[in-house]
């Protein structure tokens, strides 16, 4: 068993596994065109989008030890990355993270469309999306970004428990979704709230020195704080 | 010492070895912990009598060389774009 990151390669059905690419694929066909698009507009935007890339790679192999569960787990990264460098940009970022992670023994070749769906679709949207929202009904920008940091988190574990009862159970996937919910949600739960710390503490840096990445992105009004 | 980036850094590190001092000595007492992931991957293919396949197994000692490479690549990289990115600001008088 060890501890192996993501889901591995032999799991998931072939039919899931070509469905899970396939929406890989096209938000990472949007991300790169997103990227190429901005990337022409602003010079200063690629080594933005290294510096995530890398924060990605780094925080999403970082296995943390739970004490409570006895059973260690990851953060994501991803809904920090969505707020700086946009979401279709970040789902390129986690599928390039999550391919070199396979060389770390974590995670598979074949599952890499769903561990891409899960972390960077899922985690990156919903956290993206959160952020969003809570700065428009007033939230200040820590909150808002460590709101996002923590249900990008659980959903992204939520997701991958959905994968998994998809593709292993269809007859009863509701039953088994909530089965390995159960077995990732109590280990998660307080990296979610790591990953608020970091995702509202980076936010904050980011606000405060380099306020126009996110007026570029329309994400924070100039009158920001 | 009145850098307040100093400051900044310096208690950064120091909470990063609290970390890694509380974690090594909770190892110490408990044992190696096991994945999540790895935790619930077991138990869905138990449930479905399955096989996970690793292509590529690393032993504990190919973890820690991968990790520290990680840690280094990526250490480099984002402490060469951040003062470029993020320059201190220049207090005025």
């Amino acid at each position: 068993m060890g501890i192996k990151l993501h889901i591995s390669d032999g799991i998931l059905s072939p039919v899931w596994v070509l469905i899970w690419f396939s929406v890989a694929f096209l938000f990472v066909a949007i991300g790169i065109t997103h990227i190429r698009k901005k990337t022409k507009e602003n010079p200063s935007y690629m080594p933005m989008l290294a510096l995530m890339g890398a924060s990605i790679f780094v925080i999403s192999v970082w296995h943390i030890p739970v004490p409570v569960t006895g059973s260690c787990s990851h953060p994501i990264g991803t809904p920090m990355s969505a707020i700086i460098v946009g979401p279709f940009q970040t789902v390129v970022l986690s599928f390039i993270a999550l391919f070199f992670h396979i060389f770390l023994g974590h995670g598979g070749l074949t599952t890499l469309g769903a561990n891409t769906f899960s972390m960077g679709i899922v985690g990156t949207f919903t956290g993206y999306l959160t952020y969003k929202a809570f700065r428009k009904l007033g939230a200040s920008i820590w909150l808002s970004a460590g709101i996002a940091g923590f249900i990008g988190d659980v959903l992204t574990y939520i997701t991958t428990a959905f994968e998994l009862a998809i593709s292993l159970h269809p007859e009863s996937f509701m039953y088994y979704w909530k089965i390995f919910s159960i077995g990732f949600v109590p280990t998660q739960i307080p990296l979610a709230l790591l990953e608020f710390a970091f995702t509202s503490a980076v936010m904050r840096y980011v606000s405060d020195l380099r306020p126009e990445f996110l007026i570029e992105k329309e994400i924070l009004e100039v009158n920001y704080e | 010492m009145n850098d307040s980036f100093v400051l900044k850094v310096l208690l950064l590190m120091v909470l990063s070895v609290l970390g890694i001092i509380v974690s090594a000595y909770y190892g110490s007492k408990v044992g190696e912990l096991q994945g999540t992931d790895a935790l619930v991957e077991d138990l869905a293919m138990k449930s479905a009598g399955k096989k996970a396949v690793t292509l590529i197994e690393l032993n504990e000692t190919g973890e820690y060389i991968g990790f520290t490479l990680v840690g280094i690549v990526s250490g480099f990289t984002v402490g060469y774009l951040i003062p470029s990115l993020f320059p201190q600001k220049i207090k005025k008088g």
